[in-house]
């Protein structure tokens, strides 16, 4: 049971008749009575006319994933089962972040007929919506009331996390493309594997001639290498306390979920296999053993609903994770912070376990803000926090000289910045046959 | 991403889930139950505490409140004096009129006019007044003045006056202080008085507690003496309680009979309507959705919070040292100095490029203590400019500008 403005109206209309009785209070009063009666009345009648919204059967569709920053249609069907019409306006009732639009749908249903109604919902934000139920308000045929029912009716929708860092993808792989025999461009090093043997081009490498070959045919023959294949990455996400700080509007967890996905599409189209692990204290996520484009539908799938703990980070537990999924050599990406030795201490604590059979990078992203404040000397104060900040970044590079001398590789790099870098990083390990 | 995946439950009746008004009214059912209890026991409470009183006002003759003074009028009408209660002006100066020579007993409500009380005294035999305000007292007995409030104990009479005398001993709440060849009785701290005769034409007496006449307190000390020796003089009394005929009917109109009739029923509209409104906007369109948000802290509050520390407290040489040991380290790798090199062999690296005397960049770079926060600036400027020449000197494209 609700009331419209127009009850509201009807009601303010009342002074009229009061005041054009005039004078006598007794007789405005009675008029008063009279009017409120007849308000009453016709509002009673108007919510008994409403169509039950009780009768209603509702059905959703709507897409079961979308990547933030897309929108997508949620649709309603609704069938009136009742006998009456109904005028609904409709709520469905998605969660805040889910972008559904503040205007309510306004929807006309014949008695035993189906209407559709469509939102475009926007999300805000990564992870699981939800819509529980569908609120629906008839409205009578005078409009003064309406009767009003909450349907329960469940609606999903998993927001995976952007990707935005897809875009650095094409100039990486052109750079993997390089790295392989395919082209002209030879890479040798320790680590590249003999791929075959062809005819001298100009342009090859002259110390890529094999002779033996060449003696056997009238024509120079090379060999060409390609890059190595098969290895393992295993990317270790820290969903810990740290990663719940937001630098430069991003969450450092998005930011580490970007270099992940990055990482992941360039070292699976590289034909090495990579597994993912979020922890904190406990195994937030885990993706292993697939490959192409169904690693990345996992990964996001994976990464939605993860969102930073307020926890201290268990490192302890990452060299069993690791050797959980491999025994192997393996490439072994840490997504974490290094802010100060005193919070990176249970990291560099492990750090001498994973180096000794893995080669290891840790990844941690830096807040350009802190750059800034150091270079900024204005005034008394600005000095004060170019101070600390130096500070900051002394304590950070302690921490990634520590982690140099248990025989990791540090990257570090802005929100932007970062994922790039980590893909960069992985591609010079690559060339340098250190996977 | 693909639209193929339909949810499509199948919805039943019992899928709605806001009750019907059936099942709200059953669950209802105790607390309504409980209300109207409480509102049985409330007017039950209340009818029994309000039995004694029938909001008549204070001192009336008819009245049986504790406040009234049935008993005192049933007592004298029993001994024979004829009592007249009246509640104008005017029909108490008509009962004097016809009756001659009575007794005049005024009660001072909010509606007594003191500029009527002149005429009526006239008539009078004689006054009896119970507890009058001032400008009743300026037009009656301008010798008598307030005296404040002595706080309704009882007090002796110690006076001559007859009735006074027998009485003995009586309430006395306000008091009055006297001049001229005015009696008081009743004394209180010598020179207040809680009952005072003013003789004259019309002998006028004052009383200052009403609780001397009134049913609840009448049997108290001599009070009873008092009440009825003061009343029942002659045979004939007025009991005059100012009441609403006295308010005078050629005075201004009020707002109230000046606003026209549809005013009030017009607010009482308005006031439904915005409570209409009220309801109409404030109706929730469903259920609260509720959702959990992650945590996010702001990256860099450890370092403002470091900053402010160190500005609170002055520590003006760890600041500069912080900064000194950033600039040593980018110096040290500019000049492509070994991991080892000390800040003096730095310093000492770094005067020899520039050119500028050793003492005054191992000033800048090591020794100055800064006593003020305006030598700290100043170091850190130096310390600024002297990177600046360095990387510029270093500068592997080899353009030495400045």
């Amino acid at each position: 049971m609700a009331v419209t403005g127009w009850f509201v109206a009807l009601l303010c209309l009342g002074v009229v008749p009061v005041v054009a009785v005039g004078a006598d209070p007794s007789r405005s009063f009675a008029v008063l009575a009279g009017w409120i009666a007849l308000s009453i009345l016709l509002l009673v009648i108007d919510v008994a006319l409403a169509g039950s919204p009780r009768s209603l059967r509702i059905t959703r569709s709507i897409a079961d994933r979308v990547r933030l920053g897309e929108a997508t249609t949620s649709e309603l069907l609704i069938v009136n089962t009742g006998r009456r019409t109904v005028r609904a306006l409709v709520r469905d009732g998605w969660q805040p972040t889910a972008g559904a639009p503040f205007e309510r749908s306004r929807v006309i249903i014949p008695a035993g007929e189906r209407r559709r109604i469509e939102q475009t919902l926007r999300p805000v934000r990564r992870g699981e919506r939800r819509s529980e139920h569908v609120t629906v308000r008839s409205v009578g045929p005078l409009h003064l009331g309406a009767r009003q029912a909450t349907i329960a009716s469940r609606g999903v929708l998993r927001v995976l996390p952007p990707f935005n860092a897809r875009k650095h993808l094409p100039s990486r792989l052109a750079r993997l493309r390089e790295l392989d025999g395919a082209t002209s461009v030879m890479v040798r090093g320790q680590g590249t594997e003999f791929d075959s043997l062809r005819e001298y081009v100009r342009g090859d490498d002259v110390r890529s001639i094999d002779w033996r070959a060449t003696a056997r045919r009238s024509d120079l023959v090379v060999r060409t290498w390609r890059p190595e294949r098969d290895r393992r990455v295993v990317v270790v996400v820290d969903t810990a306390r740290t990663s719940a700080a937001r630098i430069a509007d991003e969450v450092r967890l998005d930011t580490a979920f970007e270099a992940t996905l990055l990482l992941s599409a360039l070292a699976t189209r590289a034909d090495d296999r990579v597994d993912f692990l979020a922890v904190d204290r406990r195994v937030r996520g885990r993706v292993t053993g697939a490959t192409g484009a169904d690693l990345l539908a996992k990964l996001v799938d994976s990464m939605a609903d993860i969102d930073p703990d307020l926890i201290e980070m268990d490192w302890d537990a990452v060299p069993g994770h690791v050797r959980q999924i491999t025994s192997r050599h393996a490439f072994v990406v840490l997504l974490t912070s290094i802010e100060t030795p005193g919070a990176s201490s249970g990291l560099l604590a492990v750090l001498p376990q994973l180096t000794r059979s893995h080669t290891v990078a840790v990844v941690s992203v830096t807040d350009p803000a802190v750059i800034e404040a150091r270079n900024d000397r204005g005034d008394r104060e600005a000095v004060y926090r170019a101070a600390a900040a130096e500070r900051a970044v002394l304590d950070a590079a302690r921490v990634a000289a520590a982690v140099r001398r248990s025989g990791a590789d540090v990257v570090t790099g802005s929100p932007s910045d970062l994922p790039p870098a980590l893909a960069d990083h992985y591609l010079a390990l690559k060339a340098a046959g250190r996977l | 991403m693909s639209m193929t995946d339909t949810r499509a439950p199948e919805i039943g009746e019992d899928a709605v889930i806001t009750p019907r008004f059936r099942t709200r009214l059953r669950r209802a059912v105790f607390w309504i139950v409980m209300a109207a209890f409480g509102l049985l026991v409330v007017a039950v409470v209340s009818s029994m505490a309000g039995a004694g009183s029938t909001g008549a006002p204070p001192l009336d003759p008819t009245s049986a409140d504790p406040e009234g003074a049935k008993a005192v009028a049933e007592v004298l009408e029993a001994e024979g004096v004829t009592v007249t209660a009246v509640a104008s002006a005017d029909d108490a100066l008509g009962a004097l009129e016809s009756a001659g020579d009575a007794t005049l007993f005024v009660v001072d409500t909010p509606y007594l006019d003191p500029s009527r009380l002149a005429g009526l005294a006239g008539a009078a035999g004689s006054i009896v007044l119970v507890d009058p305000s001032f400008p009743v007292l300026q037009e009656l007995a301008p010798d008598v003045r307030i005296a404040g409030s002595a706080g309704g104990d009882g007090v002796d009479a110690e006076c001559s006056d007859p009735t006074s005398e027998r009485a003995e001993r009586a309430t006395v709440d306000n008091t009055y202080r006297i001049d001229g060849d005015v009696e008081g009785c009743f004394p209180v701290d010598g020179d207040r008085f809680g009952v005072v005769s003013v003789p004259g034409a019309t002998p006028l007496t004052i009383v200052g507690s009403p609780a001397v006449f009134a049913n609840g307190s009448v049997t108290n000390y001599g009070n009873a003496a008092l009440a009825l020796g003061l009343l029942g003089a002659s045979d004939e009394l007025v009991w005059y309680v100012p009441g609403l005929a006295d308010v005078e009917a050629d005075a201004p109109p009020t707002i109230g009979e000046l606003t026209p009739g549809w005013v009030v029923p017009s607010l009482l509209l308005v006031l439904l309507a915005t409570v209409a409104a009220g309801v109409w906007r404030g109706r929730r369109f469903g259920p609260l959705v509720v959702e959990p948000l992650p945590v996010t802290v702001r990256a860099g509050e450890t370092m403002e919070g470091r900053a402010r520390l160190y500005q609170r407290t002055s520590a003006r040489l760890r600041a500069l040292d912080s900064l000194r040991i950033g600039a040593i380290e980018r110096i040290a790798s500019l000049l492509a100095l070994s991991r080892h090199a000390d800040a003096g062999d730095v310093s000492a690296a770094a005067a020899a490029l520039t050119g500028r005397s050793p003492n005054e960049v191992r000033s800048i770079l090591i020794d100055a203590v800064p006593r003020s926060d305006a030598e700290l600036v100043g170091l850190s400027d130096a310390l600024t400019i002297l990177e600046a020449q360095i990387r510029t000197l270093t500068d592997p494209t080899g353009r030495r500008a400045r």
